[in-house]
């Protein structure tokens, strides 16, 4: 039987699947200029791993999981950073610049008062509308975690939602 | 319906743009393999270097006593070679 390649094509990845990471991470980080660096952080990271791809998982799913994966690691990153650029603008090192509002910052701003892990579970499975189970698995958490902060999550949006009216 | 589903319902509907075209193109650049950095490598050989010939006069205390001239001949200029003699020995 001839050996053929069955690994998929990046550029074929990349047309397939835009749209979904693009749908999941324009929710997940709010400013223009992050969104683009986090959509092109999950297709480098999906570069670098395509040839340990083994096809164990649906192509789909695969791509979910580095998504949601890179999307986790930028956000924590992103807080170490901005913590850092306090400290140094405090010192006067650096400009303290004034942060681009996008024109739909309103919307956002419940989804600021979420750490991390709850604002993803809370866009995979009330927003992308994800099983608890998919949740989980995306995740690697067990779902009862995952319940526990979905619900943690309604509470402090519903809570933020009341009271910008 | 209430203010949460509401809310949701919003968060679904916002479509942001991105130009997938030119995003394909940053990521075509940033996968490309970086060419090694030239001065850390250069960096990496002389911190090397320094590391062994400091570590050959630590081993051999006063081992080397002889200034470079007894090496040269008569009329003779320093060169590779006779540096090498001097450091190392003959």
């Amino acid at each position: 039987m001839p050996n053929i390649n069955m690994q998929p094509d990046f550029s074929v990845i990349y047309h397939d699947h835009k749209a979904n990471v693009w749908k999941l991470v324009s929710k997940y980080v709010f400013k223009p200029e992050d969104r683009e660096d986090l959509f092109q952080e999950v297709f480098l990271a999906v570069h670098k791993a395509l040839p340990k791809f083994r096809g164990e998982a649906a192509l789909n799913t695969w791509i979910y999981r580095i998504t949601v994966n890179t999307a986790l690691n930028y956000l924590k990153k992103q807080r170490h950073y901005s913590g850092l650029k306090q400290v140094l603008s405090a010192f006067r090192l650096i400009e303290a610049a004034e942060p681009e509002a996008p024109a739909d910052i309103e919307v956002f701003k419940p989804l600021e008062k979420l750490n991390p892990r709850q604002r993803m579970i809370l866009l995979l499975i009330d927003v992308e509308e994800k099983s608890l189970d998919e949740a989980a698995a995306l995740l690697k958490i067990p779902v009862g975690t995952v319940k526990s902060n979905l619900h943690r999550a309604r509470e402090i949006i519903k809570k933020e939602v009341s009271k910008n009216g | 319906m209430d203010s949460y589903k509401k809310y949701i319902k919003e968060l679904k509907g916002l479509s942001p743009k991105i130009d997938y075209d030119k995003a394909y193109t940053a990521i075509a650049l940033r996968a490309q393999p970086k060419p090694a950095n030239s001065w850390l490598i250069a960096a990496a050989l002389t911190g090397v270097f320094l590391a062994v010939f400091s570590l050959y006069y630590t081993l051999n205390p006063g081992g080397n006593k002889e200034t470079i001239a007894s090496y040269l001949e008569e009329g003779e200029t320093i060169n590779g070679n006779i540096l090498m003699s001097y450091v190392f020995g003959e």
